[in-house]
Formats: C-alpha cells, sequence, structure tokens
C-alpha cells in the first residue's frame, strides 16, 4: 500500500460511522464511496460501524410525566418572577384597600356591605314558612297528565347546549327537576298508552352519551 | 485558568479545547458558543445548515414568552434530549430533572439562539450535553471518566500501535453491543449517541460537545476501541 494510498485508507476509516449514519457531504461521500468499493477492510468496518449503529439505537428511552412538565411550567413562573407562592387572602385584601382607599370610600363600602348583609338574612331567613326548592321547570306543582313521562339522569358532564340538544332530539319538556339525586322528569308529545313509542324513546335516550339513564317512572 | 492544546502529527495548528473543568467550575456558560476550530474539511465544515421554519418561529415565539411554543417545543425535544440524558447519566430518576433544567435555559435564553450558527437541535444537545457533565460531577462521576481524552489520544499521534483494523470488534449481537456500551465513558457514549441516536453529523457533534472536528472522530475512534476491550473482556478473551 503506498503512502498516499495509506492516507486515503485512514481518511476513510475514520469517516465510516458518519457514512453509516448518512450526515456526509456529498463530495465526501463521493470519496469514500470510491475508495470503500475496492476496500474489503473499510467494507467490513462499515458493516461493524452499522451493527453499533442499530444497537446505539435499539437503547432505553425516556418521555417526559406530566409531572415532568407541571414541574418545568413551575420553574418558568418562578424564573419569571410570577410564582404565587401563597394566594393572597380576601381579608389581606380588604385590609389592604381600606388602608390607601380615602375615608368616604371607606364609609361608602361599608354602608354597601351592610346592605349586602341585610338582603342575604332576608333572602334566607323567611318567616313563616319551609324554604321552596324550586327550578325553572317547575315553578309550581307538577299537574297530573296524559302524557308519556320519562325519569331521565344526564352525564355530569353534559353542558347545557347537550341537554338541550337531547331533549330536543327526544321532543321532551322538563316538567321537574332536578330532584336532590338528580333525576329530571320530562314530558314527552305522545299519550302515556302508546307504549311501542314510549320504547322507541327509552331507546333514543340510551343511545345518547349525555343521558346515564331513562326509564317511565314508577 | 488553562486550556487544553493538542499538536496533531498531521496538521500542526493549535487545537483548543474547552477542558471540563472550566465547564465544572461555570467558567464556560452553558450557552457560550464554543470555539470550534474547523482544520479538516473545512469546505463541509462551512456549509450552512438550515433550520426548519416552524422551529425558527417556536423559538422566537418561545422569546416572547409564548408558553404555548414553547411547550410544543418541549413536547418535541423533551424525549430526545431525555434518551441522550438517561444513555450519558445512567440514572433515569435525575432526567426529568435535569432536561427541565435544559428546557429552562432554552426558554430564559431563546432571544439569544441564532440560526445562522447552529440548528435548534445542536443548540438543545450542546446545552444538554454541558448539563450532564456537571450532572456527572455531582454525581461523583471519577476524574478520570470526565477527562479530554482527545487532548492526548489523537487518531494520528496513537502511540500503541494499532492499526485499525486490530481494533475491530468483531460480529456482536445486538445485546452485546448494547450491554457493551453501557461501560463506555461518557464522552465515548456521547459520540456514539449522537452519532446513531440523533444522526448528527461530526460537525454538529463538534458543536454539541464544543471539541474540533478532529477530536469527534478520534473520539469515534476511540470509542470503538474501548468497545473492542469491553466486548473482549466479557467474552473470556
Amino acid at each position: 500500500m503506498t503512502a498516499e494510498r495509506s492516507r486515503q485508507h485512514e481518511l476513510v476509516f475514520r469517516s465510516l460511522p458518519f457514512y453509516a449514519n448518512g450526515t456526509l457531504n456529498p463530495q465526501e461521500t463521493g470519496q469514500l464511496e470510491a475508495h470503500l468499493a475496492g476496500c474489503l477492510s473499510c467494507q467490513a468496518e462499515l458493516v461493524r460501524w452499522r451493527d453499533l449503529a442499530a444497537a446505539a439505537r435499539s437503547g432505553p428511552e425516556w418521555s417526559p410525566s406530566p409531572a415532568d412538565w407541571a414541574a418545568m411550567e413551575s420553574r418558568i413562573d418562578r424564573a419569571d418572577g410570577r410564582a404565587r407562592d401563597t394566594p393572597i387572602g380576601f381579608r389581606e385584601t380588604i385590609r389592604s384597600w381600606f388602608a390607601i382607599a380615602p375615608a368616604p370610600m371607606r364609609w361608602a363600602f361599608a354602608a354597601q356591605a351592610a346592605l349586602v348583609v341585610v338582603l342575604a338574612g332576608a333572602l334566607l331567613f323567611r318567616p313563616g314558612g319551609a324554604r321552596i326548592y324550586e327550578t325553572l321547570s317547575t315553578p309550581e306543582k307538577v299537574a297530573p297528565s296524559d302524557r308519556a313521562r320519562l325519569h331521565v339522569v344526564f352525564a355530569e358532564d353534559a353542558t347545557e347546549r347537550e341537554i338541550r340538544a337531547a331533549l330536543q332530539d327526544l321532543k321532551a319538556v322538563i316538567v321537574y327537576g332536578p330532584s336532590p339525586t338528580g333525576v329530571y322528569t320530562v314530558e314527552l308529545p305522545f299519550a302515556a298508552s302508546a307504549r311501542e313509542q314510549l320504547d322507541q324513546a327509552i331507546a333514543r335516550a340510551k343511545a345518547n352519551v349525555k343521558i346515564r339513564f331513562a326509564a317511565p317512572p314508577g | 485558568m488553562g486550556v487544553v492544546i493538542a499538536i496533531t502529527r498531521a496538521d500542526t495548528r493549535m487545537v483548543v479545547c474547552p477542558p471540563l473543568r472550566m465547564v465544572r467550575e461555570g467558567i464556560l456558560e452553558d450557552l457560550k458558543p464554543h470555539a470550534v476550530e474547523p482544520f479538516a474539511e473545512p469546505a463541509s465544515a462551512n456549509e450552512t445548515r438550515g433550520t426548519p421554519d416552524d422551529e425558527l418561529a417556536l423559538i422566537r415565539a418561545t422569546a416572547k414568552g409564548d408558553r404555548a411554543a414553547f411547550k410544543t417545543l418541549y413536547d418535541r425535544y423533551a424525549p430526545r434530549l431525555g434518551r441522550y440524558l438517561l444513555r450519558l447519566l445512567k440514572r433515569r430518576e435525575v432526567v426529568g430533572e435535569v432536561v427541565n433544567d435544559v428546557m429552562l435555559v432554552a426558554w430564559q435564553s431563546a432571544a439569544r439562539y441564532e440560526p445562522r450558527a447552529s440548528r435548534l437541535s445542536s443548540w438543545l444537545f450542546g446545552i444538554a450535553h454541558n448539563k450532564a457533565l456537571k450532572a456527572m460531577e455531582r454525581m461523583g462521576a471519577r476524574k478520570e471518566d470526565l477527562l479530554d481524552e482527545e487532548a492526548t489520544e489523537d487518531f494520528a499521534s496513537r502511540d500503541d500501535g494499532a492499526t485499525p483494523e486490530q481494533t475491530a470488534i468483531g460480529h456482536q449481537t445486538g445485546a452485546a453491543l448494547l450491554s457493551a456500551l453501557e461501560g463506555l465513558s461518557p464522552n465515548h457514549r456521547a459520540v456514539i449517541e449522537l452519532a446513531f441516536a440523533e444522526d448528527c453529523s461530526y460537525q454538529e457533534i463538534a458543536e454539541i460537545t464544543g471539541c474540533p472536528l478532529n477530536t469527534v472522530k478520534t473520539r469515534m475512534f476511540h470509542a470503538r476501541k474501548q468497545l473492542a476491550r469491553l466486548l473482549a473482556e466479557r467474552s473470556g478473551r
């Protein structure tokens, strides 16, 4: 092997790992491949580098957990000086406001606060009777009806829009509820005696993912 | 303060490589550009590397405090950085914290990222590399494990008389190689991981590790040699 060829061999030999990972530039790649075609030693070495590359790629992996990201956000908050070690309490807020507010404003605030307390008391402690539990659907006692009715429980995460859509789908209206256990009574647009229509309505209600329970009363 | 100066026989230009002590003592900042002197294959070393537009947009948005953009970068890079750190540190329980150390630097210094100087991945892995060295120091890594082998071990000046072929590791199974990789020193493991798990070019590895191009190739050579020795020991040769 001539000195020049030996030098070339050594240069190629050193570049083989980067040929194996495909990151040499076109000029380097061309020079290397020209040598590689006639050098069994470099060809064998390339195979070994590729084995090593495959082994390295199969090593252990890591991925962040939600807790890692939460810790990251916390560190960012601290780094940005936006950390809130303990939230300022309501009393501290009022106290600090009073400390800087002008006297007339302090009196006005105190009078408003007193009025709020009096009104709230009047609402909560109505004399002479039990507190009445009402919903928008039951402004008065539910009247008997010959229309079909269902007891329905909506999913906990159901939004107002989803509840409205479910009712429209059944062509139903709420006539009572929610009960203390979350049950609504809905009235359907057909007679209670129409069993087939009722069964279809029940099946339709049960098919709705936002309705957890649907059954006739009683 | 000193620097390690290596003079190669093939090219008598001086190679200045920041010793790890400077990193350890905080003399080198995490983000300080490494003085990489491309004394081999300068054409490829000087080639312009494009940064993907979306990543540039993300780091720019991060620089303006956009938390959602940063989250996207985090989701994209944390697994890669974590994999690299796990393989260097070998302690899964500390990886999350070190990844966050790296990403916090990215959050705080995003405005300093210069796309013409390096790819975003190289910038982040460079930070990770320095954080890994500091973490290893904290974990009590032996000093000899963190020495700059390249200062004394140059391919052209090796004195053990071994030809490249004599360092051949022979055909090995993936499991044996993977096991032997675990035994490599951090600096040797780093070049192997960056080359093959991250598909970095030797120019990128030079940027990340803060060493000259030839040193990267030399480290690869010595990593192979160390692997050959480890495999021979394990096979009872």
